[in-house]
């Protein structure tokens, strides 16, 4: 076996191995409230509810995740309406009750643009105890964009987040950018290895 | 000129690589998540306004500039949690604008913090990126400040070729180990970041490159000088240079030794002493006389203090712990020695911190992938091993060499457990982290080409192909792994 065809097998390997993560789909972040779950912050007894001001929900969102514990128990139906100024209704779901504890995903009527200023309550339905974890008295709320995505699906989304916070005068397509200087940092390797190696 | 003409021209192509590749985690990274970077970054604010490393005790660390903006980039939030991201809506990007667009005050930091005591040599570097830089605006300096850093990551893979060239006959594993290196994930996320350790990388890299030379051409004045300059830097560089001090001085006795008549080589060996002599009394010279600092910045002295009984208030550590302590960060516990870890630190440390530790610390993958490369790194490892055996009437041959690297080896080895022993004394926590180990780039390189040499004459290329493609895709993956981290 040639040094040409370890380089071109190796390649080839690696661009299965990117092609294989890269189309690997599941829910993915819109955003959260940047609280971890370090703790429990509350516990809900039988229906009760936790309402947070002051919360914002980013563009794309189709559920909200929260982390809670239920001792064992089934996990119990969960509400959430998020409401702006005057009490309007921006959006709310529902999840019905089973399932284990944990990271459970309430669905909400999709919110396409990014809505700052709300109250955001959480509503437990009958049952036991249920704790709401998150850190420093806040629950976290971590927010989810609809469906299930590819990175590649979500690509111009990431592309855009990339963007942001930096001195970056190509915008959305810095990271194409940054993405082509390593592509060229391959080609060169490529050649480099083809020539010093190979011969 | 022409020292620079003899350099091949793989060695320019790899440092290319190596630049663009550490461009890519410049920007793969978001401001400040590299550790310690917001303090390296005040250091070198404070420097380019002042012209005078921070010292005001109980000061603000950062500018106003420097808070406003870590403020406005949520950094407290998301730094250290694997659960947030960077900020990822306009309106988060707007308050960052907004920030920057107050103007606030650039040169009101200045508070004493970890890394005062650093020598300023990288920070002054840094302050003409910061200076040069068309706006007043602290990310676009980042920038700047970051590529500055990329260029010594560039210096130090150009140094491990030319050490590589100086150890080995064979010239396509000059190539395979400078491109190892170009592409080592943790090599390329530090030195993507505004920190003193970019100036270490490449300072101890050329010390093996220097020394090696020596040692195969001979001491002469232009080498001692060589030597000389390259301790000057190191010593500037970052006070954790000092432990590859003792291993440098000894190649320069082995050096002068073994040469016949011996005295025509002590001048270069002066020259190479009395380079680092001079710079370091100029340094101290400036601490006392200009800057009003103790004679080393406070950092030798702090570390003096701990060795002969520790910081008032707290018990001095003795030998006997001391030692199994630093014998227990490398190599398994023996049974007579005291239980230092409840993890096994040579795997939860050092290897899983070179596969992928990212972020300060917050970012790593999961729990499986680290035990693939470990299924990958122990026939390299034994390859490794194997090349040594095979070699083994050269290496008795060039014992002098060998032994100045095992030195210098054991120096930083020793120093990281003679500090981490006080640290989680002092503070609880852990102090070691895998970038330490990066000033033996140039060993970890060599041992990657004596395993592809180890193969044989048939294989030898193919395996060192290999290795530079699996460094190459370690790297990307790593580089998507912090992508997810922050930004999906």
């Amino acid at each position: 076996m040639s040094v040409r065809a370890v380089v071109a097998a190796g390649f080839a390997l690696l661009l299965v191995a990117l092609a294989v993560t890269l189309l690997h789909s599941a829910p993915r972040s819109a955003g959260s409230n940047f609280v971890d779950e370090h703790e429990e912050v509350t516990k809900l007894r039988g229906p009760d509810r936790l309402c947070q001001a002051g919360e914002t929900l980013p563009a794309d969102t189709a559920a909200l995740r929260l982390l809670i514990g239920t001792y064992g128990r089934p996990a119990p139906a969960l509400r959430v309406v998020a409401r702006g100024r005057g009490g309007r209704i921006v959006t709310s779901g529902e999840r019905r009750a089973g399932g284990p504890d944990g990271h459970v995903d309430i669905p909400i009527r999709q919110v396409d643009r990014l809505t700052p200023g709300l109250r955001v309550c959480v509503f437990a339905g009958a049952g036991g105890r249920t704790v709401l974890y998150g850190s420093a008295g806040q629950v976290r709320f971590e927010w989810l964009r609809p469906g299930s995505e590819s990175w590649l699906e979500l690509f111009p989304t990431i592309a855009h987040r990339f963007g942001l916070g930096r001195w970056n005068p190509l915008g959305s397509l810095l990271l194409p950018a940054v993405a082509l200087l390593l592509l060229a940092a391959w080609a060169a390797t490529a050649r480099l290895v083809l020539r010093e190696v190979g011969r | 000129m022409s020292a620079l003409r003899r350099i091949p021209a793989a060695a320019w192509t790899c440092a290319a690589i190596a630049l663009a590749n550490v461009v890519v985690w410049s920007f793969v990274t978001p401001p400040f998540h590299v550790p310690d970077e917001t303090v390296h970054v005040a250091y070198v604010q404070y420097f380019a306004e002042h012209a005078e490393p921070p010292n005001e005790a109980g000061g603000p660390v950062f500018a106003s500039q420097e808070a406003g903006l870590l403020d406005a980039l949520l950094f407290p939030r998301t730094v250290g949690s694997t659960e947030t991201g960077t900020i990822w809506s306009e309106l988060q990007d707007d308050a960052v604008d907004g920030t920057e667009a107050r103007d606030l005050p650039t040169g009101d930091g200045g508070g004493i913090v970890s890394n005062s005591n650093q020598p300023p040599l990288f920070y002054a570097l840094e302050t003409i990126a910061y200076l040069v830089t068309p706006s007043d605006d602290l990310l676009d300096r980042l920038v700047a400040m970051r590529l500055a850093a990329a260029l010594l990551a560039a210096l130090t893979t150009l140094f491990v070729f030319l050490f590589l060239r100086e150890l080995f006959a064979e010239p396509w594993t000059w190539t395979v180990g400078a491109l190892a290196v170009a592409f080592q994930p943790l090599f390329g996320f530090i030195s993507a970041g505004v920190t003193p350790d970019a100036l270490l990388f490449a300072a101890s890299a050329a010390l093996f490159f220097t020394l090696a030379r020596a040692f195969r051409r001979g001491l002469t004045l232009g080498r001692g000088l060589g030597i000389g300059a390259v301790l000057a830097v190191g010593v500037l560089a970052k006070l954790n240079f000092v432990a590859l001090v003792p291993g440098a001085l000894l190649g320069l006795g082995l050096l002068v030794m073994r040469t016949r008549p011996r005295r025509p080589a002590l001048p270069p060996a002066g020259i190479a002493v009395g380079a680092m002599g001079v710079v370091a009394l100029g340094y101290i010279a400036l601490n006392r006389l200009v800057w009003d600092r103790s004679a080393w910045g406070g950092g030798i002295e702090a570390a003096a203090t701990n060795a002969t009984g520790g910081p008032a208030g707290l018990p001095g550590i003795g030998l006997s712990e001391q030692l199994s302590y630093t014998w227990q960060l490398y190599l398994p516990r023996l049974p007579f020695l005291s239980d230092q870890f409840t993890y096994f630190p040579p795997y939860e440390i050092w290897f899983k911190g070179m596969i992928a530790v990212f972020g300060w610390l917050d970012t790593r993958f999961d729990a499986w992938v680290y035990r693939v490369a470990l299924v990958v790194a122990i026939p390299l490892a034994l390859l490794f091993v194997l090349g040594l055996w095979q070699r083994r009437a050269a290496l008795r041959e060039r014992w002098a060499e060998v032994l100045t690297w095992l030195t210098i080896a054991a120096g930083l080895l020793g120093s990281i457990g003679f500090l981490g022993i006080r640290y989680r004394q002092d503070s609880g926590f852990v102090f070691e982290q895998a970038r330490y180990l990066l000033p033996l780039l140039p060993l970890y390189a060599s041992g990657l080409v004596l395993a592809a040499l180890a193969v044989g004459r048939r294989w030898g290329r193919q395996l060192g192909a290999a290795i530079v493609l699996l460094a190459l895709a370690h790297g990307v993956f790593a580089q998507l792994l912090v992508i997810a981290r922050f930004y999906a």
